[in-house]
């Protein structure tokens, strides 16, 4: 069988080492526990590109006796080769040295060596008891900084520590690091190994080319999201012997439920996408990202401006009109009509979107006797750009969230932005958005492909530029 | 594996696609060649999914044979309709001429006004159209928010209309022609207004024109076919009025006709367009043939995560130790500088109650520092017992837990963790030990 470049992920207990492996394989699964030694067996994750084993990275248990353990090794006087494959047979029977014979399993492999440092809490002499048992091994050795708490007070002392003992020392903040950081790391383990070299830059090729599926698939969710958006209409049977206006308000609760609900889908595809299942995809009322979409707050934050708007209304108006009340079946109260440009100004002092409601003689189905309250398709063009602007947010604080963070209740609630994206577009950006709304407000139209490309690649541009952002 | 798509496989398509939506998944399947046209990956994926469920695949069907029935229904309706018409118009008792006017403006002009509100619908109002075409979609289709079909379908409707519409002309062309064989008919004109022969002569040279002006009636048939009633019968020529049949007959074919059959061509040509060229631009398509034809990154454990882990140790707390006298301290040799040493003794002293001895012989126990940020180690442990080995079962070992250090500060350290004190209590619980005990570090004590 082909050998698959290894590392085995070392260090003392409970300084991160399951973070590490939770963010470099993605996987938020692995258990990262706050007691230490709770990790008794290694475990291995093996990463398969194109329906082959590529690279395997074991989480192991720390360091139980890092004294006894160099005592023993420092008076090894045997083939270094047999160092390891001795120290466990002279050990086997020590339960004491359960964690430590199991973690020194990959290291008999050859498997390299990724030793992990809380850089944040000062140096200890059973550090330095380590790092000098991973030096007479011998194997590649490259030292990761992880900071568990925020403080850089001790880092020169680490340094010079892992420096004299290590090939190689990076900084890896398992809680905080982004795709761009993993591929780093990933160059620095070829130049740690030089025989894998070719292979590990194979897997950063495809981990490169496979974050490029996501955005791109993250896009088209995305644009799925705002096709449903734009045409929808949410419908409720008009009861004659109930006061109407309470019924137009309850037609429009409606209509921002289901908008609540395909935005809550949508989040969940993009999450499922990242591997990250297990955050929220709303939460209690606060940040940006938490608070509920037509919330004041939100309407008053992300979309475009007032100015910005009476620019996009007048874009959108005329052809797209017409076009949109066509589209939606006549059933239309003038979506993008002139009168946008008000609309969405208005909507940004009134804190959401106005929105229309209409008694139908006409309402399909089975009841052709009965009235219906029609609510949608959207009058008020900035629904979808307050509801652009919030995915990108969110999508931005999913695709940069390192799978070795557990604090899921910071995923919505820490937001580094205090208002949204698309403030920031430029003319010819707001011009493609505008494009792709005039084109999909009518099915029929024969821009809608073009217009699609034009807006995929926009919102991919944007949402590579933002992959390296830090959360 | 042919990649044209018939109208109810897009049907079955956008049913399956609009499942997987609902479900939040699309069923994976590894497609025989990745770098296949897009309508051929989605091709083996529609092939793929019938085996696993073939429900959506017999309603597509269902909803194709229906409109198959409603436009076998509506030709029939059609044809008899267009037989029926033109055999009510071609009445003809002998008392009173068949009126051309009537025959003409009723079955040529309404259908070329139809053909007219379809011009101007297909350019501005083909979306009140589809409103209406909509209505006759199976429910099936309509529920789709982004069919891949509709656009089939719409065409398959368009031709199917003009179908009907040449099947409307077709049973005029029956019934006339029925007429003509087999009953003495006789067709004139008539009108209130000033209009001489020679003006209707004109009319129909232009109506003949695409037929080249033949078998047209000529001025002269057409001024003694004109119909007067004060005169009657009498001074109409029967040849003249027969002479009208074959412009008739011909006006049907170019006027209704054939503008029907140029149209159900077009409708055609599109719709099997569409069937060999499937567009599949919509977001959701687009992904689908995505996730088909990329390999992703696959994750994999060797084991379950249940067997990496060991059990939490149950919750305990260690029985108070109080000191019975002076206590000797054991400090590990780098957590403090040597130059505070005296200073961090006497504030022991004052801080905790406890008095130090100056000599481990003349001490009642131990007082041990731990750093309990540091995780309790085997030898953290196994340091203690060779501790508690030396000193004997009867004296005290107390454990002085302390935070990380805080050099520069009045209090040398922080205190610990109310998590890290936890962990320490139970591990040391395991020791056994009945006069071992702990005692956080406190800054306030100080």
């Amino acid at each position: 069988m082909k050998k698959i470049p290894a590392y085995a992920v070392l260090g003392h207990p409970n300084e991160g080492k399951s973070s590490v492996v939770s963010t470099l394989t993605e996987n938020e699964r692995v258990k990262v526990s706050t007691t230490p030694g709770e990790t008794l067996r290694c475990k291995r994750f093996v990463i398969h590109l194109e329906g082959e084993a590529a690279l395997e990275i074991i989480d192991t248990p720390g360091f139980q006796n890092p004294a006894a353990t160099l005592k023993w090794f420092e008076a090894w006087e045997g083939p270094e080769s047999e160092m390891v494959d001795a120290f466990m047979q002279a050990h086997r029977d020590q339960e004491s040295f359960h964690h430590d014979l199991e973690l020194m399993t990959p290291l008999r492999e050859r498997a390299g060596i990724l030793y992990v440092a809380d850089a944040s809490r000062p140096l200890r002499e059973a550090d330095r008891q380590e790092m000098e048992v991973l030096r007479l091994i011998g194997l590649p050795r490259l030292a990761l900084l992880n900071f568990k708490r925020d403080n850089r007070e001790y880092l020169t002392e680490w340094q010079e520590a892992l420096n004299r003992r290590f090939n190689l020392v990076r900084e890896f903040n398992a809680h905080h690091a982004t795709f761009q950081e993993r591929m780093s790391l990933l160059e620095a383990l070829a130049s740690l190994t030089p025989e894998q070299e070719a292979a590990l830059k194979s897997i950063r090729s495809k981990f490169e080319q496979q974050w490029a599926q996501r955005i791109e698939e993250a896009v088209l969710i995305l644009e799925e999201l705002l096709l449903k958006v734009l045409r929808h209409r949410t419908g409720i049977q008009y009861d004659p012997g109930k006061p109407e206006k309470e019924q137009f308000e309850q037609a429009r609760e409606a209509y921002r439920n289901a908008i609540r609900d395909l935005e809550e889908k949508s989040r969940r595809q993009w999450r499922n996408l990242y591997q990250h299942t297990e955050l929220p995809g709303s939460g209690e009322a606060g940040e940006l990202l938490q608070e509920e979409l037509f919330a004041e707050k939100v309407w008053h934050l992300l979309g475009f401006s007032r100015h910005q708007l009476a620019l996009v209304g007048a874009l959108t108006a005329g052809a797209a009109g017409v076009g949109a009340d066509l589209a939606t079946g006549g059933i239309s109260f003038g979506v993008f009509t002139a009168g946008a440009a008000i609309l969405g100004g208005m909507s940004g002092w009134m804190g959401g979107p106005k929105l229309g409601a209409k008694r139908l003689p006409f309402p399909g189905n089975r009841t052709w006797a009965r009235e219906q309250i029609v609510v949608g398709p959207v009058k008020d063009p900035q629904l979808l750009f307050v509801l652009l602007d919030r995915s990108l947010l969110y999508l931005t604080r999913l695709m940069n969230w390192a799978h070795g963070r557990r604090d899921h209740e910071a995923f919505l609630a820490e937001m580094s932005r205090e208002s949204g994206l698309v403030r920031e577009w430029s003319d010819a950006q707001r011009k493609v958005l505008t494009r792709w709304i005039r084109a999909h407000a009518s099915p029929e139209n024969p821009q809608t492909t073009m217009t699609s490309q034009s807006l995929r690649r926009l919102l991919q541009d944007l949402l590579t530029s933002h992959s390296t952002e830090n959360t | 594996m042919s990649t044209s798509w018939s109208l109810t496989e897009l049907t079955e398509f956008d049913a399956r696609l609009h499942a997987s939506r609902r479900l939040d998944s699309i069923p994976s399947i590894s497609v025989d060649d990745g770098s296949a046209p897009k309508p051929e990956v989605l091709k083996q994926w529609l092939v793929h999914s019938r085996q696993q469920d073939p429900e959506p695949a017999r309603l597509a069907a269902v909803a194709v044979q229906s409109e198959a029935w409603l436009r076998i229904s509506l030709g029939l309706f059609s044809l008899l309709g267009g037989f029926g018409a033109a055999a009510a118009l071609l009445r003809y008792e002998g008392y009173r001429l068949i009126n051309i006017s009537a025959f003409l403006g009723i079955l040529i002009g309404g259908q070329l006004l139809s053909l007219l509100v379809l011009a101007v619908s297909s350019f501005w109002l083909r979306h009140r159209l589809s409103r209406l075409q909509k209505l006759f979609l199976p429910k099936l289709v309509r529920s789709l928010t982004a069919p891949e079909s509709l656009p089939a379908w719409r065409w398959r409707l368009f031709t199917s209309f003009q179908q009907a519409g040449m099947l409307f002309n077709s049973g005029i062309l029956l019934a006339t022609l029925w007429k003509v064989l087999t009953a003495d008919l006789a067709f004139g004109w008539a009108t209130t207004l000033d209009v001489t022969g020679q003006g209707i002569h004109r009319i129909v040279q232009t109506l003949a024109l695409p037929w080249g002006g033949r078998f047209a009636p000529d001025l002269t048939q057409i001024q003694q076919s004109r119909i007067v009633l004060k005169d009657g019968l009498a001074h109409i020529d029967a040849a003249s009025t027969a002479a009208w049949w074959p412009f008739l007959l011909l006006c049907v074919l170019t006027y209704g006709f054939l503008p029907r059959l140029a149209l159900a061509l077009f409708g055609s040509f599109r719709f099997h367009r569409l069937q060999r060229h499937p567009a599949f631009s919509s977001p959701e398509s687009e992904r689908l043939y995505q996730n088909l034809t990329r390999q992703p990154l696959v994750f994999s454990s060797s084991d379950g995560q249940a067997s990496t882990s060991s059990p939490s140790l149950p919750p305990v707390d260690l029985p108070p130790l109080e000191p019975s006298g002076p206590l000797s301290l054991k400090l590990p040799p780098d957590i403090l500088p040597e130059s505070r040493e005296t200073a961090f003794r006497n504030r022991i002293q004052s801080g905790f109650d406890l008095k130090l001895a100056d000599t481990p012989e003349n001490a009642a126990g131990i007082l041990k520092v731990i750093e309990v940020w540091q995780p309790p180690l085997e030898e953290s442990l196994r340091e203690l017992r060779e501790l508690r080995d030396e000193i004997g079962p009867d004296r005290d070992l107390l454990i002085l837990a302390v935070g990380l250090p805080n050099p520069t500060g009045p209090h040398f350290f922080h205190p610990p963790e109310p998590a890290d004190l936890d962990i320490w209590r139970r591990k040391l619980s395991t020791l056994r030990d009945s006069r071992l005990g702990l005692l956080p570090w406190r800054e306030n004590s100080l």
